[in-house]
């Protein structure tokens, strides 16, 4: 609860990260109006935030490596093995 | 019990991406998954079938990475030839201030507590309580390990105030995070 005491930079970060119910969003929004250097933080947060939700996104759209795969085959015990020949 | 070995294929982007940003380097980081595949695999049958395969995971993957770092390997250190340095990777947007691969090697200077907690929440997405339950902390720690790290990056970055910022106003979570935007 964050009622009157002053806002902390892990009320910025619980602001920017949706972790306030509204009550207490309203509050720090009130103060970040109020305050050009909360402000300032807010948004320099913000920049970085949206930087790490970009970083190595392109990983997503790459084949997954050939190793895994073989190595997800190798480590299987479900599937049948083949039998041995003397 | 157990998991499909399709369902783990699935989810291989996504800790890959998770690994390669908190290591940077492209090899270290598939070695680091790798071993992660191997203590999954040797633990399929521990896995709650129904629940979050991703998650569980990323718990399996921050054991690795602690005892490594705990052992004092360099085998995960974050030197080396950074992944994003790559030209080929690095797509800029146009006017972007701040480069992406700047961000990567300002999250690479963090200590390995406070960049595993950034990740998870700044990149991945999950709330303060997920990522407290994958690292095994409380809520609290999460939140103070953040707030050093958002420190840390505002003060190693160098930033200027022209943009809005991006204010989520729903409390789900999820990769892409919808919100109101304020100006001033």
């Amino acid at each position: 609860m964050i009622g009157k005491r002053a806002i902390t930079e892990e009320d910025l970060g619980s602001l920017l990260d949706g972790e306030l119910d509204s009550a207490c969003q309203v509050r720090v929004l009130e103060a970040i109006v109020q305050d050009p250097d909360l402000l300032k933080r807010l948004r320099a947060d913000s920049r970085i935030a949206r930087r790490l939700r970009e970083m190595n996104a392109e990983v997503l759209d790459e084949p997954v490596p050939q190793r895994f795969l073989d190595l997800l085959d190798a480590l299987d015990d479900s599937r049948e093995k083949p039998e041995a020949v003397d | 019990m157990g998991f499909r070995n399709n369902e783990l294929v699935e989810e291989l982007p996504h800790i890959r991406r998770f690994a390669i940003s908190l290591l940077k380097h492209g090899d270290r980081a598939d070695d680091l998954v790798q071993d992660c595949i191997v203590r999954a695999m040797a633990n399929r049958n521990s896995f709650a079938t129904g629940t979050n395969l991703r998650s569980w995971l990323f718990t399996i993957l921050h054991r690795l990475f602690v005892d490594t770092c705990r052992r004092g390997s360099d085998r995960w250190t974050t030197t080396g030839v950074p992944y994003l340095i790559d030209s080929a990777r690095v797509e800029p947007r146009q006017g972007d201030k701040i480069l992406l691969n700047e961000v990567a090697s300002a999250v690479a200077e963090l200590p390995s507590t406070q960049r595993y907690v950034i990740l998870l929440i700044g990149m991945q997405g999950y709330s303060y309580g997920e990522a407290a339950e994958i690292v095994g902390v409380p809520v609290g720690t999460v939140r103070s390990r953040l707030s050093r790290a958002r420190n840390a990056l505002r003060e190693m970055l160098s930033l200027d105030d022209q943009d809005g910022v991006d204010v989520p106003y729903d409390r789900e979570k999820s990769d892409h995070r919808g919100g109101l935007r304020l100006t001033a």
